[in-house]
């Protein structure tokens, strides 16, 4: 029988109470700085374009510098995906409070031919007044896309109403200098990105 | 066996009744839910739809006229929605969602969301949902949907409104669904 087993693995098991113990009293702070999403470290620059707002102003990503913002490339025809993460943003967003004035969400759409920049403003003004909708000419919503690893392609698969858009449907969080720092994929709740905005907002 | 015939005839007719009253149950049981009709072991629960608006994206009147023009009248004029459900066969037979009606969208189609490993969404229309013997169908976001094209009407949160689901072998079933938010 080795001598030291006994001794090491009695103070490893005290120093797993003392954590267990000291998490369970709140005193370690896990969970705390936990990140659904995936962070890109380093953060990554985004190329600038010049998209299409409602009454037809020119905005670009840039112009949204000095705030975090969460990017959703969607389109108001969709049902399903679309509006599902829409209002799990809204709701991150009310949670962070009065630090959520420091998050802006915009929506670029995919399917500039149905949603003017008018309607896609109307569609995601419905989950927060505060939201952004953005259109404009599909190629420099492309540009955007591509510059930030989004894909987006128009479908015909026998629907009566006509084309779909497969699109990414992840979330793409740029930090306050615009830099690409975090993508939120489908599916987490709004609690899980209200942990995640609020990470990025620390940094 | 010394049952005359008479014992026997009273014993099938108790065991008629038996029958009978436990059909009038397995009935009462399968009709009485809130919002579920469904006969011959089908039981459809939880349907509620996204709210919408008769135009699609915006709902200002002034914007109203600007989609159809803009599709070219390519595409549905008006909204969409979606209505998701759970239905569960407690049948000893497989059934199948083969189509729904509703008066208040243009076109309604069965659809499949999903999402591969890169993160890209797709949405294609099936041809059905199957429900299998003693299984489980949930239609939900991100998976199974009951698209609604080209609203008639604005579904607000709170509205409640018929749909009526057709299946392959339990036939048509008309359920209630709510308007709410997810
Ligand atoms: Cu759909």
């Amino acid at each position: 029988m080795r001598r030291w087993i006994i001794p090491v693995a009695g103070s490893l098991l005290i120093l797993l109470l003392v954590g267990a113990g000291a998490v369970a009293a709140g005193w370690l702070p896990v969970g705390r700085d936990t990140v659904h999403g995936s962070v890109i470290d380093p953060p990554l620059p985004i190329p600038d374009a010049t998209l299409t707002g409602a009454g037809g102003d020119a905005r670009q990503l840039s112009d949204f510098r000095g705030k975090v913002v969460a990017i959703y490339f969607g389109y108001t025809y969709c049902p399903d995906v679309c509006p599902t993460t829409l209002a799990a943003l809204a709701r991150a967003k009310q949670a962070l409070g009065k630090r959520g004035d420091d998050v802006q969400v915009v929506m670029i759409t995919v399917d500039p031919e149905r949603d003017t920049p008018e309607i896609t403003q109307e569609y995601v003004s419905r989950f927060d007044p505060t939201f952004v909708g953005l259109g404009g000419d599909v190629a420099r919503i492309r540009q955007v896309a591509t510059g930030m690893g989004v894909y987006f392609e128009k479908q015909q698969r026998g629907s009566a109403g006509g084309y779909l858009v497969d699109h990414t449907a992840t979330v793409l969080v740029l930090d306050r200098n615009g830099d690409l720092r975090l993508m939120l994929p489908y599916g987490l709740t709004a609690e899980q990105i209200a942990d995640d905005l609020r990470w990025v907002l620390k940094q | 066996m010394t049952h005359s015939s008479g014992e026997r005839m009273r014993w099938a007719s108790m065991l008629g009744l038996v029958v009978l009253a436990v059909l009038a149950l397995g009935l009462a049981a399968a009709c009485g839910g809130r919002g579920d009709g469904a006969p011959a072991g089908l039981q459809v629960k939880g349907a509620w739809a996204r709210p919408g608006l008769a135009t699609p994206g915006g709902g200002m009147a002034s914007h109203a006229a600007t989609p159809g023009t803009a599709m070219g009248g390519h595409a549905a004029e008006g909204g969409t929605s979606a209505i998701f459900l759970t239905i569960s066969n407690h049948g000893r037979e497989a059934d199948r969602l083969v189509g729904v009606t509703t008066d208040l969208a243009k076109t309604v189609e069965i659809h499949r969301s999903s999402i591969d490993a890169s993160g890209v969404m797709r949405m294609e229309p099936i041809p059905g949902v199957d429900i299998p013997a003693g299984g489980t169908a949930e239609l939900k976001p991100g998976a199974e949907h009951i698209m609604l094209i080209g609203l008639t009407r604005e579904l607000k949160v709170g509205d409640r409104f018929p749909a009526t689901l057709r299946f392959e072998r339990a036939g048509e079933v008309t359920i209630e669904v709510e308007v709410r938010e997810p």
